[in-house]
């Protein structure tokens, strides 16, 4: 029994994942990544990627499994009431967790680039009020508001890249493979970490209406933000080249740099819509999937009543999570990343390993019994 | 046509007693002087009273069409006597009326009501005083191309205006009556085959379920069907140009057309059908198009513009190119208020003064745009009290909401300007996307009779896109 | 007037949204009314166009060009504004300290108004400045949030501060004519991002405009005058070495593939007078090769030039002539490159022409291993120099003009 009564189609969601994905990977992964990888950082999301497909493959695994079910709901059959409630447990207290660490990072970047005597508390909360009044009104408008976001991302976006075309010096890209393959192997961590979000399909699935088509639209959205990951590691290499690590945010530093007839200069501005739009969709949805998760595991049947005081835990949350911004860089960086993973790529897979032993248990069963 | 009342008390039939009957209808009206009792003897001796309201008939034609061939010679030797006899008077606008509240609903439609002694019902007979305005140009739709006419106020004028533009039987125009005291006829129009049964239901049902006082104009009828009660959006179009209504009748909306009001309401509609002028379909494609893109252009620009200025200088001013920025400053030198207190103070004189010129009389309303263009544009910029870039901004939001084809949606956009403002004045640009973000929020949730307001864009829909971005022949499919 | 009624069973999820909204709408009012935090109006910004670095007895000098909004807006006022302009749209603010932090800070100290950097676009460092070091400065440019990265370097042997003193008669600052001149390429256009790229590169050497103060016309105040482009500042590591001045810096650019404007004599041989050339347009490319051990640099210069004065008596339209110009010019240019190679690579030892990154970009891996001897390596790298002159266009003559009774020899 879903707690929301809303629908969406199967574009909506692959468009939804999008911003969930990017929204915080455009600004520090260029950075992160070169960390690791130096020259070779634009072939990490490719390998993070892989995450993401087997991400993806486990989700609609699960679903086709155990239809018109979130993986909360489908953890107490595959592995029992007891253990099942255990999982989704460990989901109720990561998830504010990782909703919180999104929203500090958030309120750390604007305060640090656009609002800096503006405390806060008022850049998190207003944002976390918005996201409440859009979870609040169902995963129809959830749907609805990231396509228009994504759209206007996407155009803002390309406008950057446009803007920065006079600027870039291709031969940065060599030399490729200055250490061989494995840095660029170590770089895609952080990648794979955001990779592994798309098990928030696991979750999105029941809500999809068309279902047969799912399978190909997801892939479209890996894609995507595979590519627009490659091209804004390839972006902030060819403007910022060695220098991309020593920067926080080198896309940010990348629209500040834009400079067209002295007139178009300093749109960094750009970058800050682009991030507090995707941002918001990004809260949403991890509000919207704590909500219904929480909603699930305590059996209520409508979700609704829940948002608001968990939106509040969330904010509380982004408080207990860090204390300043270089922690927030650095739970993102090591710690961060592997919780993540854990939580978002071992877990599923646990899960859907334990579903897929059951299923040929009793297949062996049946075939036992006739 | 069944009449409807939202009176019960009256649901007792006529008699076959004239007097009886007479004395109902007089009770009800009592001591109206406009109501005329008229009693005499028919040519073949039959005792008849004609009830009429003497505002709303055309007496003459009474006299004429009814009273004179019944006195009549000729009218007196048709031996069959009773009601049947009526068909013999040369008037085509007949209608039998059974019940006391039939009557009194036909007596104030402005027909004469006619009844016979010994008959239990009686004959209505249409005799309008045609008091209306001739079919002028649409005032506040005006196109350089395309039909000239607009809706008047009589309802029957509007309807044969749009019968006109659709020949066929599939164009159906059923009419009901809404309003406790105005009993106003409102007309409910779409063309079978093209619209969606399921919406004539749901149309029928709210239109069943809506229950007020009066109707005076269409907005009593839209604030009532609307499905968002707080939006400041519209959820129906208002418009006076039957070719609008032709053409979204042919996309499958319906219409509501309601006498009284040259306005007529068209719905579902989206928000792009907020920004389309009927004269997008009636022009060249390329021209209609880059219009159609700089008025969506400009629709942000008018929401946004003021907000805008506000935050980028006072909170980034490093987005303002150099030399901008040094003769904003310079310009801003002498100001005594903040930038956001400015904006105010200028837009709301800006809209004081459109809202004065609206009511003032023609002549009246030259005079005050040029002391509004003095004060505002000349000497509060030498007195040192607005900068120069701000009357330059209010201006071009100005333009920029007179854009909107739709006067309604034009409004939304003024009233929506003000709190991007404020917001953008405390937090900057953040502000700003944080306005912008409710406000899609909001759009997204709204819906128009079912349909979702920010349909086809979101959710996409490649062909319904197609017409927003281009702009498909509004009959030509 | 008259209201619209609507049944219980539908005014409830109305009103309850209607309350929610109103909830939301307090909230967001409270959350705002507490206070415009960042808001800063133009009126309170000392908006600054230029800075300067010098130094004082190893203290940091640091010197802020600001715009004065007043004095700019006399035109609207109507009355001496030619006197107005005399006095400058600017003024210096210069503040010391141990770093170039504190100095900003005590910069603020001296300003009534908030400081703003977010449009200071050229930044001058004095090359007294420069010898000790620019890491600090570039640390600090890249780091503090309004400077931008896309601001102009400049690099001058007198006093920074004295630099931004001044009112150029032509722009409206001095900032704006070192940023124009920047726009122009008349030296390297250097960015604080392209700063920090070329010394934190492999090649750990950068090159820098060097501006100097033009000397007022008589009559005029000190102030009144202009910087002009003279020669470069060489920085190896993060200090500046040397100053190179025509005709030196010609060749720095050529190899720098930053020459832009200039116009060059040529002398002919056996031939009175010379031909000048204008550049039109010139590549130069590094080509790197490593074998058996051996690195050597091929250097390939593309020039394409127009010829703007003919002073010799033979025609430009003469091919004979034209090949003997072309080879003039290529042997002139070969010169100047070699001249700078030899102070690149004899004298400074400092590889400011980015070898280090062509070869780390095609040898990868060699590039590794010999990192550490890099500095001998290129001492003794073998460079050869091609250059290719093509003259595209005599100009709108033909023959040499003016020379006294040519009409009537043919």
């Amino acid at each position: 029994m879903l707690t929301d009564k809303g629908r969406i189609s199967e574009v909506q969601l692959a468009i939804l994942l999008l911003p969930t994905v990017l929204a915080t990977s455009i600004l520090s992964v260029p950075s992160m990544t070169m960390h690791y990888a130096g020259h070779d950082m634009w072939l990490s999301p490719i390998w993070g990627s892989f995450i993401g497909l087997i991400v993806i493959g486990i989700s609609l695994g699960i679903h086709r499994l155990y239809p018109n079910k979130t993986i909360i709901q489908s953890s107490l059959q595959i592995i029992g009431w007891f253990p099942g409630k255990l999982f989704g447990l460990a989901y109720l207290i990561y998830l504010p967790h990782l909703t919180g660490l999104i929203i500090r990072e958030y309120g750390e970047f604007i305060v640090t680039n656009a609002l800096p005597r503006t405390p806060l508390f008022v850049v998190m909360g207003t944002m976390v009020i918005v996201c409440t009044l859009n979870v609040r009104l169902g995963i129809e408008v959830v749907g609805r508001t990231s396509q228009i976001f994504v759209t206007i991302i996407t155009a803002l976006l390309l406008l950057t890249f446009l803007l920065l075309i006079k600027e870039l010096r291709p031969q940065e890209l060599l030399p490729v493979f200055e250490d061989g393959m494995l840095p660029s192997m170590l770089g895609s961590i952080p990648p794979a970490a955001w990779f592994s979000e798309y098990i928030v399909i696991a979750f999105l699935l029941p809500y999809v209406n068309h279902k047969r088509q799912v399978g190909k639209a997801m892939i479209g959205s890996l894609l995507f933000t595979t590519m627009t990951m490659i091209v804004t590691n390839l972006v902030c290499l060819f403007l910022l080249g060695d220098l991309t690590d020593s920067f926080t945010f080198p896309m940010l530093i990348a629209a500040r740099y834009i400079t067209i007839a002295d007139f178009l200069q300093h749109i960094e501005a750009v970058i800050v819509a682009v991030w507090i739009f995707g941002i918001f969709v990004k809260i949403s949805v991890f509000l919207y999937i704590f909500s219904t998760t929480t909603a699930e595991w305590f059996g209520l049947n409508d979700y609704k009543p829940v948002v608001a005081p968990l939106a509040f835990l969330c904010l509380a949350y982004s408080y207990w999570v860090v204390s300043s911004h270089p922690d927030v860089a650095k739970l993102l960086s090591v710690s961060g990343n592997l919780y993540t993973l854990m939580l978002l790529f071992c877990f599923p897979a646990l899960l859907y390993v334990c579903a897929l032993v059951r299923k040929l248990w009793n297949e062996r069963m049946k075939g036992g019994a006739t | 046509m069944a009449l409807q009342t939202e009176k019960t008390q009256y649901k007792e039939k006529l008699t076959s007693s004239l007097d009886n009957n007479r004395e109902v209808l007089q009770e009800v009206f009592g001591e109206n002087t406009d109501i005329i009792f008229h009693r005499f003897l028919t040519g073949n001796h039959l005792s008849a009273l004609c009830v009429y309201c003497s505002s709303l008939c055309d007496t003459e034609r009474l006299e004429k069409q009814l009273l004179s061939p019944m006195l009549d010679g000729s009218f007196a030797a048709r031996s069959d006597a009773g009601i049947e006899s009526f068909t013999f008077v040369p008037m085509s606008s007949i209608q039998t009326v059974c019940t006391i509240n039939e009557a009194i609903l036909a007596i104030l439609n402005g027909q004469a009501l006619l009844l016979l002694e010994d008959q239990p019902m009686g004959r209505a007979y249409s005799l309008p005083k045609t008091a209306s305005r001739a079919v002028e140009e649409p005032s506040a739709e005006s196109t350089v191309r395309g039909p000239r006419e607009g809706f008047t106020e009589n309802l029957s004028i509007n309807l044969s205006l749009l019968r006109k533009r659709m020949k066929t039987p599939s164009l159906k125009l059923i009419t009901t009556t809404k309003g406790q005291y105005t009993n106003t006829e409102i007309v409910l129009a779409y063309v079978e085959g093209i619209i969606d049964p399921a919406l004539i239901k749901e149309v029928q049902s709210r239109l069943r379920k809506l229950k007020l006082e009066g109707v005076l104009e269409s907005h009593y009828i839209e604030k009532g069907l609307a499905d968002e009660q707080f939006s400041p959006f519209p959820q129906m179009l208002a418009t006076e140009r039957p070719d609008v209504v032709a053409a979204n009748l042919l996309e499958g909306r319906f219409a509501l057309l309601i006498d009284g009001t040259p306005f007529s309401l068209i719905a579902p509609v989206s928000i792009f059908s907020m920004l389309q002028s009927p004269e997008d379909y009636y022009e060249n494609k390329y021209m209609s198009l880059s219009v159609r893109w700089m008025r969506y252009f400009f629709a942000v620009i008018s929401i946004m513009l003021p907000s805008a200025y506000v935050a980028i200088t006072t909170f980034h001013q490093e987005m303002i190119p150099t030399v901008l920025l040094l003769s904003i400053s310079r310009a801003r030198e002498e100001i005594p208020f903040p930038a956001l207190v400015e904006a105010m103070i200028m837009e709301v004189s800006f809209e004081a003064l459109r809202e004065a010129g609206v009511r003032l009389p023609k002549q009246v309303g030259a005079a005050v745009s040029i002391v509004g263009a003095l004060i505002i544009g000349q000497a509060a910029t030498s007195a040192g009290i607005v900068s120069a870039p701000m009357v330059i901004i209010v201006a071009l939001t100005g333009i920029a909401s007179f854009m909107i084809p739709r006067y309604a949606a034009g409004i939304v956009t003024r009233l929506l300007r003000f709190p991007i403002m404020i917001l953008g004045g405390t937090l900057g640009l953040v502000g700003m996307m944080l306005g912008v973000i409710v406000l899609v929020i909001h759009l997204s949730s709204l819906r128009s009779f079912g349909t979702l307001y920010l349909s086809p864009a979101a959710p996409t829909s490649a062909k319904g896109l197609k017409d927003v971005r281009w702009c498909r022949g509004g009959t030509s499919e | 007037m008259t209201t619209c009624k609507r049944s219980e069973r539908e005014s409830f999820p109305v009103r309850s949204r209607w309350k929610t909204a109103f909830q939301a709408l307090t909230l967001f009012s409270f959350l705002l009314l507490a206070g415009c935090w960042d808001r800063i109006e133009v009126n309170d910004l000392a908006i600054i166009l230029a800075t300067g670095i010098d130094t004082k007895d190893d203290q940091v000098e640091l010197t802020a060009q600001i715009f004065i909004p007043r004095k700019a807006g006399s035109g609207s006022g109507g009355s001496g504004s030619s006197e107005a302009s005399q006095s400058g749209v600017t003024m210096i603010r210069t503040a010391v300290g141990s770093n170039v932090a504190e100095a900003m800070n005590r910069l603020q100290r001296k300003v009534s108004r908030n400081v703003f950097w977010g449009h200071c676009e050229v930044i001058v460092i004095s090359e007294q400045a420069s010898k000790q070091g620019l890491r600090q400065y570039l640390d600090f440019f890249l780091r503090y949030t309004q400077i931008r990265e896309h601001a102009y370097v400049f690099s001058t042997d007198q006093k920074a501060r004295d630099m931004l003193a001044l009112l150029p008669p032509l722009e409206r600052s001095s900032a704006e004519s070192l940023r124009e001149m920047s726009n122009l390429k008349l030296g390297t256009r250097v960015t604080v991002l392209n700063l920090a790229q070329s010394i934190e590169g492999p090649s750990r050497s950068a090159v820098l405009s060097r501006m100097l103060i033009l000397k007022p016309a008589s009559g005029q105040s000190t102030y009144t005058s202009d910087p002009y482009v003279r020669g470069l500042s060489l920085i190896k590591e993060d200090r500046y070495v040397k100053t190179v001045t025509e005709p030196m810096s010609v060749g720095v650019l050529m190899l720098l593939n930053q020459l832009n404007y200039i116009i060059m004599p040529v002398e002919i041989e056996g031939n009175e007078g010379n031909v000048s050339i204008r550049l039109i347009s010139m590549k130069t490319t590094l080509t790197p090769a490593i074998s058996n051990n051996e690195w050597s640099m091929k250097i390939k210069v593309d020039a394409k030039g127009e010829v703007v004065l003919n002073t010799t008596s033979k025609s430009i339209a003469d091919p004979q002539m034209n090949t003997m110009v072309e080879q003039q010019w290529k042997e002139k240019l070969t010169g100047l490159a070699k001249d700078a190679l030899m102070l690149s690579q004899k004298q400074l030892k400092t590889d400011f022409f980015g070898f280090s990154g062509q070869f780390r970009r095609h040898y990868p891996r060699k590039w590794k291993a010999q990192k550490r001897n890099w500095d001998e390596i290129f001492e003794n790298m073998k460079v050869e120099v091609r250059v290719d002159t093509l003259i595209t266009s005599s100009g709108k003559s033909t023959y040499p003009q003016g020379v006294p009774g040519q009409g009537v020899q043919y």
